[in-house]
């Protein structure tokens, strides 16, 4: 079976101190933190921002655990307005949003809502 | 018709009028998307806005115009993503050659302070830029495909990270990547003047982050700096004396080589790409003349989005923190599993539930970039 390019995109509006910026970023469920930016544009960030805020270990996919540098920032859907505090981290080559951002936007029960009135058994859980 | 010139004034002011430029556009759109000439022209706007447009015009008329297009076309196989075909493409390394020259200097037109543009008659290089108060003269490179090869009367290329088409071996591709680069890159101090006081800076496009361990890590600094996989944050600048032979840094005429770049610029998205994106590694001369000062890596920062080797470094090692977890978090596991942890280098722990305010009250403790953050019992704070 083919497995499908197609991936969910959202638009989103990132801010560390003054600067902002708007972007596309991939949806992925399997990363519990807010917003990912790519590692290749830590020169560029480090220019605009100064040194990262700090370094977070991180679990990858294949179960291996790296530091990744993050920045002290905010991040908003467009189209949503409000801005939630999250930690903006420097790692791999796309740009990611994770679950931090749909718990904090509060449609993760409308989703699973879905789900069951399909008959899919889906819960919200610790992953086990 | 005319459509295509009125998108292109710049381009067109170069080329010597509308019709030109029109024949130009649809020449060059057998080997370039619409997207790259965009580009294109709004790099030659930017250069005409701090060089002049007669100075443009003098530089790249010729070059554009004449010797681009007698320049031999060669037919490469390539993978056709989403089909997984083979398919033949005509390439003209030239013109590409010329076009990441051009889109790479209108960027720092974009950032200079002021700028020439070099005839290159005499074997300078392309430009001398002045970055945040520093004179940096820029030279810069695009190479054929490291690994091109002629296989069954069939020429096709492909940067080290690309699938080999099918069908296709390549029995001498174990020639590794970095003795091509180093090869290519050998005379290119000849470019600078020998009692040159500038920043001297070479920009090198290659088309993969990671694989820079595997080529500029060793074509520059020596074989046993080869590490893979390459982190920037954590490749320690070698000390002169430190320097393998066999590295171009190691020898003394190279020491007027501020820095070399491995530098890429991408359409984005790939398959419709609305903005160009740069991204890229400089790589500082350890025995440099005149080293590359921190103001110019911050202008090159955002200019081409180049990470310089040493601009940050890891506060510990990953060995150092897995000992600081062992140390001072893993006594906390029975009384906070699960809550967060931020650890600094002397085993000052700060404990909380909340990533972003503990993360500040570690700022204002330990200063930033002073810390890690730990989850008390999984180690790892979140998962990607």
């Amino acid at each position: 079976m083919q497995a499908s390019q197609k991936v969910f995109l959202v638009k989103v509006e990132w801010q560390v101190g003054r600067y902002k910026e708007q972007l596309w970023a991939q949806l992925d469920t399997g990363f519990s933190g807010a917003l990912v930016l790519p590692i290749t544009r830590l020169g560029e960030l480090v220019s605009r921002l100064g040194n990262p805020d700090g370094f977070s270990w991180v679990e990858l996919a294949d179960g291996s655990q790296i530091r990744a540098p993050y920045y002290i920032g905010s991040v908003s859907v467009i189209g949503l307005g409000c801005h939630s505090p999250c930690h903006i981290c420097l790692i791999g080559n796309k740009e990611l949003v994770g679950l931090e951002l749909l718990e904090s936007l509060n449609i993760v029960p409308d989703i699973l809502q879905s789900l069951r009135s399909k008959g899919i058994v889906a819960e919200w859980t610790v992953d086990p | 018709m005319a459509k295509t010139s009125l998108q292109h004034p710049t381009l067109a002011s170069v080329l010597g009028g509308q019709q030109q430029c029109i024949e130009w556009v649809e020449w060059a759109k057998q080997f370039v998307l619409d997207f790259a000439i965009n580009e294109l022209e709004k790099a030659l706007q930017a250069l005409a806005e701090k060089v002049g447009q007669e100075k443009v015009r003098q530089v790249y008329r010729k070059r554009l115009a004449e010797e681009v297009r007698n320049a031999p076309v060669r037919w490469t196989t390539a993978l056709d993503v989403t089909s997984g075909q083979e398919v033949k493409m005509p390439e003209n390394d030239q013109l590409l050659r010329l076009i990441f020259e051009i889109l790479c200097l209108g960027r720092l037109a974009l950032f200079a302070d002021k700028m020439t543009l070099l005839t290159q008659k005499g074997g300078e290089p392309e430009a001398e830029v002045w970055l945040a108060g520093h004179k940096c003269m820029v030279e810069i490179k695009r190479y054929d495909d490291p690994v091109m090869r002629r296989e069954a009367g069939k020429m096709w290329s492909r940067s080290i990270t690309d699938p080999r088409p099918k069908g296709i071996s390549v029995p001498s591709e174990n020639l590794p990547a970095y003795v091509h680069l180093r090869d290519k890159l050998e005379d290119v101090p000849k470019k600078f003047k020998a009692t040159s006081e500038s920043v001297n800076l070479v920009l090198v496009y290659w088309s993969s982050w990671t694989e820079v361990s595997l080529s500029f890590v060793p074509a520059l600094y020596g074989e046993r700096f080869m590490k893979v996989p390459f982190h920037p944050l954590e490749f320690a600048l070698p000390q002169p004396n430190e320097l393998g032979e066999e590295g171009l840094f190691a020898k003394e005429e190279w020491r007027l080589v501020s820095g070399v770049a491995s530098l890429w610029a991408m359409g984005f998205p790939l398959f419709e790409p609305r903005e160009l994106r740069w991204e890229g590694v400089l790589f500082p001369n350890p025995k440099a003349l005149v080293p590359v000062p921190q103001e110019v890596t911050v202008k090159l920062g955002v200019a081409l989005g180049l990470f310089t080797i040493g601009m940050i470094r890891l506060p510990f090692t990953t060995e150092e923190a897995e000992a600081l977890y062992d140390c001072y978090v893993r006594p906390l596991e029975g009384k906070f599993w699960g809550r967060l942890a931020a650890v600094n280098k002397e085993g000052q722990v700060l404990v909380g539930e909340d990533e972003v305010e503990l993360a500040q009250k570690a700022v204002e403790r330990f200063g930033k970039g002073n810390f890690i953050l730990f989850r008390i019992g999984t180690k790892a704070v979140g998962k990607i």
